[in-house]
């Protein structure tokens, strides 16, 4: 009689090294695996309980001001440093894997009220509440010399905000007016005015180098183009914006930062009505700063919270807050896309994770695999709701609670009353307003 | 010239003036003063550089300066022309508007500079997956490179290629045809042009000739025509498919099979039923008039035809099953015995068709043999064909009562032997004449009766396909007469760059669910605060209710249900085992009663469903006399016992012994996704794409990690720039 072995190769089970993983045979037959959509789920639920268990966004702060940080300004080549300036008139530079201040001296009387690096990241140019333009060195200066800006420029009206064309050497301030400058005269270039008394925020497009945008005092914003052309097209909302962040992926998308509470973002081509309105906040935004890619960007807030929002969502995926934490003065996206730095009304500078979970360090395959694997199950069981609950929930501070709250009825009773107007007259004479299009009062040429 | 002029004539000129009338004064002292042509001074030419503006311009008189010589035409010509564009500038805008018009040119050019961008920023909204820094610029400019560079690296011949030929010589070349042909194309002469050109005029015109015709055909509006051009089509496609079964059988049977569905949903339909307008103003007339009357026969006898079911062979097989299928009406009312309940009608037709397929195929087999059938089959033929004919006759005597049809044809089958002489009787109409003509030659004809049998059912539904088909394509055509201004009016639509995003996932934009840090966020301490309160408003509420939620429910969508199907083979055993389970069931349940038990449960289950009233007294209210002793009812005992309402019905109230578990599920309720997530449509695709695993547990290891790749990927420490022109088609670097 003929018995029958079970006989196998010792290769097909045995490791070469130790490091090696343990072979595993699977049969992929789907008939084998009926339950590969519930395991699945479970694992999912099981991703998104510990991807709460690991949010541990706060990284650290940079402490040493003695007043409030009025601004910060990004490196534009290295990530590791960070020039900021606070409302004594004080501006340091920070090294941010040390969290050591590296230099520290009163650059202006007052308020400084921003500080930007030029492109090559060799000088930053602060400017003040004393209407001077500063330019300093980057480089430390030698034991025992003082700190001496570079080049001072006094300018003729009140400088609010500072913003820096990418790649030349001419930036634009505005204040009274907008001027444009080059980094080496002592006269502006340009200067700008279209019946707006002052004007407290301007930025360059970053990918369209030659246009800019500015929110003035009368609750508009204004685009410029740099090329000897002068304004070219106002927008005013109800409220009035309080900074303005161009996409730097997408050249004709700019978000502002408005005071009722909400981000608009805008398409350049068709101000009449912003894109997306992002809600969630509960205070005035002051602070507005895109992710390098362009997908997210981040929102700090009069409500002392920090939120992250998906660029083309409507509602924020998070929310950083800690109880030291005072009213947000500026927020920034580091240029790794990895953190966000926040500066604040009480002198901390903070630097938290621009994804609350994730690892940072370098990960060995397996592990990023894992990791991977978890984020995909997370996405593909998104819309259940355990998952989604879960994944959502966030706690906040009591004031934020409340405020959201009192937020909602205020919301629903305008709603109802709405509805209730509609009800009781004529078809068609109180039309439905899509949220998108309350906002935007006129688009001025 | 007038007194301004004169004013800054200078001195000396004024003088001579002067002078010069004096003269003329003295040397024609009686002539009226003669207007004398304005001659152009020599200073005239000293101009004032600042009295130009008071002046109109000064044309010269060409009649003075020019005497009308060809040789001046020319001049003249010029100034004439000069003379005529003179015009006044525009006064130019005040400053405000000056500044809009600017700024609205600016920006439309801005605009321009930004729309160069819409395309690149469409594509990376779209992707799944992207990597950061981006590295599309270098790519792209790879491919222009390669593209330029295309031709000259192109090769006939591979290295490999060309290797094995230097060592082996002989290596085979093909020769490909189509190249030589090209290659005499090219060769054409004018000539050969020319009458190829004509050739193809000939079949242009001649299309256009065929469309045209088709065209006319399709306006004339005779039903006479179209029943015969009907006919005609039909009588065609008869031939064609006689030709097919002799050359290609097989095809011949998928065409029978067609046909056979045709002839399905014709049975599910209420087509030539009689009960269509027509056919109703046809019964009306049908006594009066004989046409009508034979219109009708000839609609009624296609539904008969069409409808009529397959009668089997009698085999041992079958009188099997009719025994089987005759034996639980016998058996008692136990349920096991019963089974699902099958539309009588569908299996009925189902078997017959089965039948039908394999006695096709025996058909096919056993077409060379020529062996002679049992004698039982023919009878059965006989039978059936009798029927067919019977049903014809009394279609054409009795229209107007369809209903008795059933009861004749009973009483016929009782007596299948007399059939026949009744059909001969009763042969008025030519076409059924021809018909049980042919029918009665098939009985002779043994051999080929299968076949023929085959072809008369196929003439029908053939028909019936085809006339079904016409239909269908008028009414394509008339949608799409109608459809075409429409689609022109589209065309003129800008083009919309945005494409499908590459993954399609779900999004949620939805506000976080944020709560303070100390609170619980499942118990509200409102709720936990109001007790009896709360629970009668809440039981009040109920009841109040109740006839709203009765309605409600009653209305009540049914909820869309994820239905998970497994890819498992499905254990449960078809058709062919079912009478044998069913068999063996019998035997095992013969001495319990099942039924009863089921009702038994039932009940339990309902008495142990209803809500019970809430006895709110606490132990020892009321007695003074302590425990273990007996309490009276009392009124106040009542006050405390809340009664609870009565519920609505159950489901399965009037269901039999059928019980249904409602609250089943309503653990993994929480758990269920109630709506389908935005980007898809259907729960089709939504379950499809939740069904479809990814974890390397279940895929392949590079499904695995094709489906795992994040959407954004990022180099540790690296600076992501800002995009710049370089990425934009035609923009040089």
């Amino acid at each position: 009689m003929k018995v029958k072995v079970i006989s196998r190769s010792a290769d097909q089970y045995l490791r070469n090294t130790k490091l090696e993983i343990h072979k595993v045979f699977r049969n992929f037959d789907p008939d084998l695996h009926p339950f590969s959509d519930a395991r699945e789920y479970t694992r999912a639920l099981n991703a998104v309980k510990l991807e709460k268990v690991f949010a541990k966004p706060f990284l650290g702060n940079l402490d040493g001001h003695r007043d409030s940080v009025a601004c910060i300004a990004k490196h534009p080549t290295r990530l590791s440093s960070l020039v900021s300036g606070a409302f004594d008139g004080e501006v340091r530079v920070w090294d941010i894997p040390q969290r050591l201040c590296v230099r520290e001296f009163v650059a202006h009387n007052g308020i400084v009220r921003g500080v930007t690096y030029t492109p090559k990241g060799e000088h930053f140019i602060t400017i003040g509440d004393d209407k001077t333009i500063k330019t300093w060195n980057s480089l430390m200066p030698q034991f025992g010399e003082e700190d001496e800006p570079v080049n001072t420029v006094l300018s003729k009206t009140v400088v609010t905000s500072l913003s820096h064309q990418k790649k030349s050497n001419i930036f634009a301030t505005s204040g009274e007016v907008v001027q444009l400058w080059e980094a080496n005269r002592n006269q502006p270039l340009k200067t700008y005015e279209w019946g707006v008394d002052s004007l407290h925020d301007v930025a360059f497009n970053m990918v369209e180098p030659n246009v800019f945008g500015a929110c003035a005092s009368d609750r508009s914003i204004i685009l410029y183009d740099a090329r000897d052309k002068g304004p070219l097209r106002k927008v005013i909302m109800k409220l009035r914006s309080n900074k303005i962040a161009w996409n730097p992926m997408e050249a004709f998308i700019f978000t502002c930062a408005n005071e009722d509470y909400n981000l608009y973002t805008f398409d350049t081509r068709n101000l009449k009505k912003p894109v997306n309105v992002h809600m969630d906040h509960v205070g005035a935004v002051t602070y507005v700063d895109y992710a390098p890619t362009g997908k997210e960007f981040v929102s700090g807030s009069y409500d002392k919270t920090i939120r992250i929002f998906t660029a083309d969502h409507g509602h924020s995926r998070e929310i950083y807050h800690t109880k030291r934490m005072q009213r947000l003065t500026c927020v920034h996206w580091t240029l790794d896309n990895k953190f966000i730095i926040s500066g604040s009304d009480e002198m901390n500078i903070r630097i938290w994770k621009a994804r609350a979970s994730e690892k940072l360090g370098p990960m060995n395959p397996r592990e990023r695999n894992a990791l991977r694997y978890a984020d995909a199950l997370k996405d593909k069981f998104a819309s259940h709701p355990q998952i989604k609950r879960i994944g959502r929930h966030r706690h906040v501070p009591k004031h934020i609670y409340n405020a959201q709250k009192e937020l909602h009825v205020i919301k629903k009773k305008q709603k109802r009353k709405e509805g209730n107007r509609r009800a009781h007259s004529k078809r068609g004479e109180v039309p439905y307003v899509p949220e998108r299009a309350k906002h935007v009062i006129k688009e001025v040429h | 010239m007038s007194a301004i002029s004169d004013f800054y004539i200078s001195d000396e000129d004024i003088d001579l003036k002067n002078d010069e009338k004096v003269v003329e004064n003295i040397l024609h002292p009686n002539k009226a003063h003669r207007k004398k042509k304005t001659q152009e001074s020599r200073s005239k030419l000293q101009i004032s550089n600042f009295t130009i503006n008071n002046h109109k311009p000064i044309h010269a008189d060409q009649d003075l300066i020019l005497e009308p010589k060809t040789k001046h035409s020319k001049i003249k010509n010029k100034v004439e022309k000069s003379k005529k564009k003179t015009f006044t500038l525009p006064k130019p805008l005040e400053k405000p508007k000056a500044d809009r018009v600017k700024r609205l040119v600016n920006y439309e050019k801005n605009r321009f500079l930004f729309d160069r961008w819409e395309a690149f920023v469409a594509s990376n909204r779209a992707q799944a997956h992207q990597t950061f820094p981006l590295e599309s610029v270098k790519k792209l400019k790879e491919t222009v490179k390669s593209a330029v560079n295309f031709e000259k690296d192109l090769t006939y011949k591979s290295k490999l290629q060309l290797e094995i030929e230097k060592l082996n010589t002989e290596v085979e070349e093909y020769n490909i045809q189509e190249d030589v042909n090209e290659n005499e194309e090219v060769t054409l002469t004018l000539k050969e042009l020319k009458e190829r050109r004509k050739e193809l005029s000939k079949l242009r015109a001649h299309q256009r000739y065929k469309e045209a015709k088709l065209r006319r055909q399709n306006k004339i509006k005779s039903k006479k025509y179209h029943r015969l051009l009907r006919k005609e089509k039909i009588k065609q496609k008869l031939n064609e498919f006689e030709i097919l079964q002799k050359t290609n059988p097989e095809e011949a049977l998928k065409k029978l099979e067609e046909i056979e569905k045709a002839r399905v949903l014709e049975r599910f339909s209420l087509r030539h039923k009689g009960t269509s307008q027509w056919a109703k103003s046809k019964q009306v007339r049908a006594k009066y008039d004989k046409e009508s009357r034979q219109m009708l026969a000839e609609q009624l006898q296609i539904s008969k035809d069409l409808t009529q079911k397959k009668k089997v062979e009698s085999d041992s097989e079958d009188d099997a099953s009719e025994t089987e299928q005759s034996l639980p009406s016998n058996t008692g009312e136990n349920p096991w015995t019963r089974g699902p309940k099958v539309d009588q009608e569908v299996s009925e037709f189902l078997n017959s068709f089965k039948k039908f397929q394999s006695k096709l195929h025996k058909t096919k087999q056993d077409n060379e043999d020529n062996s002679t059938k049992n004698k039982d089959t023919d009878v059965q033929m006989n039978e059936s064909l009798d029927n067919e004919c019977l049903e014809e006759t009394n279609d054409e005597i009795d229209i107007k009562k369809p209903k008795k049809k059933g009861k004749t044809e009973k009483q016929h089958k009782i007596l299948p032997t007399n059939v026949l002489k009744k059909v001969q009787s009763s042969q008025d109409d030519k076409k059924n004449l021809k018909r049980s003509d042919k029918k009665l030659n098939l009985i002779n004809k043994k051999k080929l009766e299968d076949v023929e049998d085959i072809l008369t059912n196929v003439e029908n539904k053939l028909k019936q396909r085809i006339e079904k088909g016409e239909s269908k394509n008028a009414r394509k055509a008339r949608q799409v007469g109608q459809s075409q201004p429409i689609k022109k009016k589209k065309v003129t639509k800008k083009i919309d760059l945005s494409m499908p995003s590459q993954n399609k996932k779900q999004v949620i934009d939805e506000e976080m669910i944020e709560q303070p840090v100390n609170s619980n966020p499942q118990i509200d301490s409102s709720e936990m605060n109001g007790s009896i309160d709360a629970l009668k408003t809440i039981l009040n509420v109920e009841t109040n209710s109740k006839s709203q939620i009765k309605d409600s429910t009653t209305d009540k969508v049914k909820p869309k249900t994820t239905n998970l199907v497994f890819t498992l083979p499905n254990l449960i055993v078809e058709n062919d085992q079912e009478e044998d389970t069913n068999q063996v069931m019998i035997e095992a349940f013969e001495d319990d009663d099942i039924a009863k038990d089921f009702s038994k449960e039932k009940k339990a289950e309902v008495e142990n469903d209803k809500p019970h009233d809430i006895d709110l007294n606490l132990p020892g209210w009321g007695s003074w006399a302590g425990t273990g002793i007996k309490l009276k009812k009392q009124r106040k005992r009542r006050r405390f016992i809340v009664k609870m309402p009565e519920v609505l019905p159950r489901r399965d109230d009037n269901k039999g012994s059928l019980i249904i578990n409602e609250k089943a599920a309503v653990k993994i309720k929480s758990h269920l996704v109630s709506d389908v997530p935005f980007p898809f449509k259907t729960v089709k695709d939504y379950e499809c794409s939740i069904r479809a695993p990814i974890g390397n547990s279940f895929v392949p290891e590079i499904a695995y990690r094709k489906y795992i790749k994040p959407a954004i990927q990022t180099k540790m420490g690296t600076i992501i720039e800002p995009v710049n022109t370089k990425v934009l088609m035609g923009v040089p670097n």
